[in-house]
């Protein structure tokens, strides 16, 4: 019998309704928690459901309504989430169709608003999705950076909330101007002050965020790969900004880019500067990653990415994360799989998916810490 | 979903404009209410048209009442120097019940929000300024404290300030995405006490 654990765990969890599992219940291990078993048959539906419970939505479905299994009426979610401190939460999600309507619970009772749920269990998801974080445009490395944050800092999530208000009403102004030529003095103004003041915060943040992270992606790649590679990772702020600012410094400069773009911002009719526009520049060996490196270095760096982001959480967080693998291993050679491992083993709780139990040959010992499950067609057993 | 009865189909068209009713919430109201007795619906009914007939907006503060002036505006007892200026009328039935404040109040009927269509003309703005005189010394400004309430406040701010006239704002001690209405009033006191000056 384990006692009071040191890391925040899920320790049980039973799905009702969600996707294909009609009813499902798990009771995790607080180490690495393996689910296997052929393609489709319902193992990346588990780590939706855990990331429900943490983030109150899927981290990668684009509506609840997505995730009630076909021809149900409504998914139930619940599970037991074990704090440092040992105080156990229930938390519960539901989800009905018609109305579409999602109740989210902690203990009984619901939060002000779904916003205040994140960041109280944190976790860290790698998903086959997450590649469009080195392939993909500045958009998927913001969203990085901010589902981190966010899980860090209630106040820059709110930040991050009333920014995009901010910046859709500012939009439609300038919008609005261009198509009817008409913004009569004083309409815009209040608009932009709040979006220095929101933008600067964010933007002081995030490159805050990239100096810290530095040094977390450096120990990061060490761990999976030791070959001399270097990774790196630069802020590219969305205005004009001088290295030592602080946040007013910030709020300065976005102001009089605003200020100078403005015959521009009116002519296209959309707000030109602002964190909207941020991009985190990935390299390795000072070379962009987006433009130069191989699918084995895209896939290396990503992990260490999310290394990273789980110990950067870990150390600012008092609670720690839990860690979700969906998928890792394919693509990757032995030799790394197995460092990835190593790793996950001296980590909180461990989340993995793959239809290749074979991966973990012995670098795992399987038992009460670290358990394995076999998922088949919507439904999941605990193997020996 | 299409309904096979057009007049159930229209109820659930005009329920979906009410704010913060989805389509789905219009279609529970609805069938909700084809199930109540006639009289109950009648009542109803009648209440919607009596709020538009016999509601009017009051000239000084442009809150909602039977009578204009309201009850505030005409209350000998109100110290005319300070205005409080709100979204809408329930901002004002908040701040009345922490019985802290006896000053006017201005009720702008609405916040800015150019997604919504409403700009500084859709909202009681020139109202506001006509009755900023030299016999105000302040105005409070206490938008609700979200996005829109804050571009108000400075917009506002803006305005208010080459007038002379003290101008502050109610306290952030708010909950955060909260609304005035549903701040408790100890919360609304101790907001009220700790204004600050812009
Ligand atoms: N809303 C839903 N209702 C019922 N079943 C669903 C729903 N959404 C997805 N499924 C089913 O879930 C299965 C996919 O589950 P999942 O993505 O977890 O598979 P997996 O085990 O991770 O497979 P892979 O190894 O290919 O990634 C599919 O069979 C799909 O038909
Ligand atoms: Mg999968
Ligand atoms: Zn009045």
């Amino acid at each position: 019998m384990a006692g009071t654990p040191q890391n925040m765990i899920l320790s049980r969890i039973r799905l009702c309704n969600f996707r294909n599992h009609t009813a499902t219940s798990i009771e995790f291990g607080d180490g690495i928690n393996a689910f296997l078993g052929e393609n489709g048959q319902g193992k990346t539906n588990i780590l939706e459901a855990v990331s429900y419970l943490s983030l109150t939505k899927s981290f990668y479905a684009s509506g609840d309504a997505e995730v009630i299994g076909i021809g149900g009426e409504a998914f139930d979610l619940e599970g037991t989430l074990v704090s440092d401190a040992g105080v156990h939460h229930q938390v519960r999600v539901a989800c009905t169709r018609m109305p579409q309507e999602k109740k989210f619970l902690v203990n009984g009772t619901p939060p002000g608003r779904l916003a205040d749920v994140i960041g109280r269990f944190p976790v860290v998801v790698l998903s086959p999705e997450n590649g469009s974080i080195t392939f993909g445009g500045p958009a998927e490395r913001r969203k990085f950076m901010d589902l981190t944050l966010s899980q860090v800092s209630g106040a820059y999530l709110e930040d991050i909330l009333e920014y995009r208000k901010a910046l859709r009403q500012r939009n439609r102004i300038l919008a609005d101007n261009r198509t009817r030529g008409t913004l009569p003095p004083g309409v815009i103004e209040p608009w932009t002050e709040s979006l220095v003041a929101y933008g600067s915060r964010i933007a002081h943040r995030r490159a805050l965020f990239a100096a810290e992270f530095r040094s977390h992606i450096l120990n990061a790649y060490r761990s999976i790969m030791p070959e001399a590679e270097n990774p790196g990772i630069n802020y590219l702020c969305g205005f004009e900004t001088k290295e030592g600012d602080d946040v007013r410094g910030y709020a300065a400069r976005l102001s009089a880019d605003l200020e100078a773009r403005n015959p521009e911002e009116r002519r296209r009719g959309l707000t030109l500067a602002g964190p909207h526009r941020d991009d985190l520049r990935l390299t390795i060996n000072a070379m962009d990653v987006q433009r130069f490196a191989s699918q084995g270095q895209h896939k290396t760096l990503l992990v260490a990415l999310k290394i990273a982001e789980y110990s950067y959480m870990r150390e600012r967080h008092n609670e720690t994360p839990m860690f979700l693998l969906d998928d890792v291993f394919s693509e990757l050679d032995k030799a790394r799989v197995h460092r990835i491992l190593a790793f996950a083993g001296g980590l909180g709780q461990v989340m993995i998916t793959t239809t290749e139990g074979t991966v973990f040959g012995r670098s795992v010992a399987w038992g009460n810490h670290n358990r394995r499950f076999a998922v088949e067609r919507g439904t999941c057993s605990q193997e020996a | 979903m299409l309904y096979t009865s057009e007049a159930l189909q229209q109820l659930i068209e005009e329920f979906s404009r009410l704010p913060g009713i989805g389509r789905k919430s219009a279609q529970r109201i609805a069938l909700f209410i084809l199930k109540r007795p006639r009289e109950e619906v009648v009542r109803m009914a009648k209440a919607l048209v009596n709020v538009k007939d016999r509601i009017r907006y009051c000239s000084v503060c442009c809150n909602i009442t039977e009578q204009d002036p309201c009850a505030i505006c005409a209350s000998p007892k109100r110290d005319r120097t300070i205005i409080c200026v709100v979204e809408e009328p329930n901002d004002v039935i908040a701040l009345e019940r922490t019985d802290e404040f006896r000053g006017m109040y201005h009720v702008l009927g609405g916040s800015l929000s150019p997604l919504d269509g409403i700009g500084p003309e859709e909202l009681k703005v020139k109202e506001l300024l006509m009755r900023v005189n030299t016999d105000v010394a302040e105005v409070i400004l206490a938008m609700n404290p979200n996005v829109e309430g804050e571009a108000t406040t400075i917009y506002l701010t803006r305005l208010l300030k080459p007038l002379g006239v003290r101008v502050s704002r109610i306290a952030r001690g708010l909950p955060v995405g909260g609304d005035l209405e549903f701040a408790d009033e100890a919360t609304l006191s101790r907001a009220l006490e700790g204004r600050i000056s812009l």
